[in-house]
């Protein structure tokens, strides 16, 4: 059925363009075959990226219609505009390169220690530092850090009067609190794709273990540097209330600090354009540049295999690890404890039934957001997969970074500038919420993407030849695929459903009057002196969260941790 | 069929906020409409009153709701504009998004001295730095001494918040010509500047700053609901920002009659004996019985420069504290 749906919007479409009809099994070909016609298969690709490239352009089409909308220029000499250009550089740029810098060994310590269980823990509650909301941030670092925090007074007592956590360090210590454990994850899961027989070969030739990092992981480790470097640089680019709370006064002001000013209280549509523009060109080019070196290595996947114990390290080095790790997931688990006394003024505030409401509507809204940017991350990957086989790597970076365009354009254009394209076709009152699973579907497309790539590509390297010559039918190549690489979408599902159930930016424009999602019920209880109560709501959220990424993450390790006990 | 159902679950949540046509469709922003502040319980009071129905849309924050009506334009389905404040009547009249109204003010207090044929005040109440009077037992007592102090103070963004703003009217309203030094005098002791209100108060209330801007109201809401009277706001000599709240009625409305009506019933005793325990500001009409607290709270003169000549002179005034405030 929903096939039918899809392939006959297609067909409208390609009809209207002067492409003759096609049946329904072309159709589906053109859609998920490897061999479709090589006509069909350009626009294909063109129709799909226009549809991606939709909501960014629909968005500034929006502003430039408003009334005193064009691009204010004189701007580009304004000292103020070049000073926090340069800060949010500086500060994206050491966040980003701290970031990667304290993941790398981190990783390193839990690809050499063998205790499943904990790893399997270990590696879920990283997914939740990376999600963890705004207020968590700010309000367990201050906790911790403030002035008065817990482990403010140690420092004192340790001689370190000159402690301030207000000021870069503030800022860098939340980024590397919110991205050092999804780095970690994207390096573990890097090792995790060294093939046994180079473990044994490296055995066989007794190299030590700094030769082996320097001649076997860190190659492959290589490979996804640029990339998880780039993605953290365009994460705190765009970071904006953690950098004005911690920030310490107006020299920390981001880029999009500016742009929220110019367009929200300003109302200057010519500011705010000329802003953003700036943002898409600067963060679009940067993580241009450095997800340029992208490799695919030849790799074996992450598979259980009987020589796994090679990996491990044993004698003192495993012991170091292991201490290592704990102290990161003490670390790292500190600033939730915050958290605690709140749940029980969460209960005196309000009661957990009337959190049913903003429940549902958070689960619906990122399980639809979820399935629309799994989807088109698979469909944008298509021709990417393909220009990659052929060859073609520029073009395939071309390719991922227009899909991944929506992570440099600024949250508050997009959706202002959607909601002024919007208005007058359709009852946003009515269809709020349909509007912000598409557009949270849309945005949130690059994160699903940026997990998915790995696998299907290292799925394209290892069988495409053998699919291609056996001449599957593409029904039985997508079984092929989705059974390959069914763990990997799964994971990605779970991973996109929770970013967007933390969504705010667009619940704040589109969502309905009478409806309350979850983190928008934490914000107006902070907002209503109820601040105790809301960090009872966040833990809520988190617990959550962890839920359904439990469901979603099919942890081959876990899966054998299960057996073996 | 099955499937029909599977469906039906994943979109009836969608569906759940079905819009019906409403007798009165009032703008207001977030936390005025939330489960705890007063647009539920007003709603309740005027629509018994009037036999009608009515209906708040929220969005953001105050300027979010002049910001819709600019968007909006004439297509817009406001009747009415609640919670805007005396920084952005100006803007909303210049550019004619509202009308004027037939209310009659001659209830208002005579604390607020107000005539405005346009704009109906709703609540209203004082910018002031908020203390703890256990670790700070001998506050100061002016602006001037505060910024003078040492102490460790906390304030919100200019550029994204109200009360940010309210400060920058007031030190501009204090030291004129000074501001930019004063401004970089107060660097020297803040300890952050916050985006919204609720991180810097948060942060105080976890002991990082001696001081916090807020409102002179915020011990109220401690005495009331935590049981608590340690927290107080410092009045100071120079005088304070007042904000007032305001309703107005939009330049597209149709049903002049029914939101002139509303209007009314906001500054009637019903209505205002709701609005300060729930949006924590004061009531614009005198005789409203309140809890003791309230009694409790400082009275606080407003400063002697008027706010509408400070409004003019903003962006600059921005530009002054982004440079200085480091």
């Amino acid at each position: 059925m929903y096939r039918w749906v899809i392939s006959s919007t297609i067909a409208a479409i390609l009809s209207r363009c002067g492409a003759p009809r096609l049946n329904e099994a072309e159709l589906i070909s053109l859609m998920i075959n490897t061999h479709p016609t090589p006509a069909y298969r350009n626009a294909g690709v063109i129709l799909l990226f226009v549809l991606l490239l939709l909501p960014s352009a629909g968005a500034f089409w929006g502003l430039t219609q408003q009334k005193g909308g064009g691009l204010d220029l004189a701007l580009l000499g304004d000292p103020y505009l070049q000073q926090i250009i340069g800060f949010t550089l500086k500060q994206a740029l050491l966040s980003a390169a701290l970031s990667t810098a304290i993941a790398l060994p981190i990783a390193w310590c839990v690809f050499k220690r063998p205790d499943t269980r904990f790893k399997a823990a270990f590696l879920w509650g990283c997914l939740l530092c990376f999600i963890a909301p705004t207020l968590v941030v700010v309000t367990g670092l201050v906790a911790l850090l403030g002035r008065s925090g817990h482990v403010t007074t140690w420092f004192y007592e340790l001689g370190m009067d000159g402690w301030n956590l207000y000021g870069l360090s503030g800022i860098l210590l939340a980024h590397l609190f919110l991205n050092v454990p999804f780095a970690m994850r994207t390096f573990y899961a890097q090792l995790n794709t060294l093939p046994d027989t180079s473990l044994m070969l490296s055995r066989q030739l007794k190299l030590s273990t700094w030769v082996h990092f320097k001649r076997i992981e860190w190659p492959i480790l290589q490979a996804v540097l640029g990339p998880v470097f780039g993605f953290i640089f365009i994460l705190c680019f765009n970071s904006f209330a953690v950098v004005l709370a911690l920030g310490g006064g107006p020299k920390s002001t981001s880029l999009e600090v500016a742009i929220y000013q110019a367009l929200k209280y300003d109302f200057n549509i010519p500011e705010a354009l000329l802003l953003s523009w700036c943002q898409l060109v600067i963060a679009g080019g940067l993580y241009f540049a450095f997800t340029r070196k992208e490799g695919i290595h030849r790799q074996s996947m992450e598979r259980p295999t009987p020589f796994r114990h090679l990996r491990y390290a044993t004698g003192p080095l495993g012991v170091l690890c292991f201490w290592v790790l704990a102290l990161v997931a003490l670390v790292w688990t500190l600033p939730f404890w915050s958290l605690l006394p709140g749940l029980s003024a969460f209960l005196k505030a309000s009661s957990l039934e009337r959190l049913i409401p903003p429940t549902l509507i958070t689960l619906s809204l990122g399980l639809a957001s979820a399935l629309i940017s799994v989807f088109l991350a698979y469909l944008a990957l298509k021709p990417i997969r393909r220009a990659l086989l052929g060859g073609k790597t520029r073009y395939a970076q071309g390719l991922s970074w227009l899909a991944s365009h929506s992570l440099f354009v600024p949250a508050m254009v997009l959706s202002v500038g959607i909601f002024i394209a919007l208005l007058g076709t359709i009852d946003l009152e009515l269809y709020g919420l349909v509007v912000i699973a598409l557009l949270n579907g849309f945005l949130l497309m690059p994160f699903a993407l940026q997990r998915l790539k790995p696998a299907l590509c290292l799925y394209d390297q290892q069988n495409h030849a053998l699919v291609a010559s056996l001449k599957l039918p593409p029904r039985k190549a997508m079984r092929l695929e989705w059974l390959y690489a069914k763990a990997t979408i799964k994971n990605t599902f779970g991973f996109v459903m929770v970013l967007a159930m933390g969504d705010v930016a667009l619940f704040a424009i589109f969502g309905p009057s009478g409806s309350t999602s979850l983190p928008w019920l934490i914000y107006s209880l902070a907002g209503s002196y109820q601040i105790a109560a809301a960090s009872g709501a966040a833990l809520i959220l988190l617990v959550l969260c962890a839920v359904i990424l439990g469901i979603c993450e099919t942890n081959p390790y876990r899966r054998e941790a299960r057996a073996q006990h | 069929m099955k499937y029909f159902t599977r469906t039906a679950l994943l979109v009836a949540p969608f569906m759940a906020t079905q819009a019906f046509a409403s007798d009165l469709t009032i703008y207001t922003y977030d936390s005025f409409n939330s489960e705890w502040g007063p647009g539920p319980l007003l709603e309740k009071a005027y629509e018994a009153h009037c036999q009608c129905d009515i209906e708040f849309i929220s969005v953001d924050d105050g300027v979010s709701i002049l910001n819709r009506a600019r968007i909006e334009s004439t297509s817009t389905k406001a009747d009415v504009l609640l919670g805007l404040d005396e920084s952005l009547m100006k803007a909303a009249k210049a550019e004619e998004l509202v009308q004027t109204h037939n209310t009659d003010l001659s209830g208002l207090t005579q604390a607020l001295s107000w005539d405005d044929n346009t704009f109906v005040p709703f609540d209203y109440g004082y910018f002031a730095f908020i203390y703890n009077s256990e670790t700070t037992p001998t506050p100061v007592s002016s602006l001037k001494a505060l910024v003078e102090s040492d102490a460790s103070v906390l304030y919100q963004d200019p550029r994204t918040s109200t009360p940010g703003q309210g400060l920058l009217f007031w030190m501009n309203a204090v030291y004129q010509e000074d501001a930019a030094q004063a401004w970089s005098q107060l660097a020297k002791h803040m300890v952050t500047v916050t985006k919204g209100w609720w991180e810097a108060y948060s942060m105080f209330l976890e002991g990082d700053a001696e001081y916090v801007l807020s409102y002179t109201t915020s011990p109220a809401y401690h005495e009331v609901v935590d049981g608590t009277s340690k927290y107080k706001a410092a009045p100071f000599e120079e005088g304070h920002i007042r904000q007032v709240e305001v309703a107005a009625i939009s330049a597209y409305s149709k049903r002049t009659e029914q939101a002139n009506d509303f209007l009314a019933f906001l500054i009637s005793p019903a209505a205002q004996s709701i609005i300060p325990t729930t949006n924590w500001m004061l009531p614009v009409i005198d005789g409203v019985e309140l809890p003791d607290a309230f009694d409790h709270l400082v009275t606080p003169k407003a400063v002697d420069v008027p706010l509408g000549d400070l409004i003019d002179h903003r962006s600059d005034f921005i530009k002054v504290w982004r440079t200085s405030a480091q």
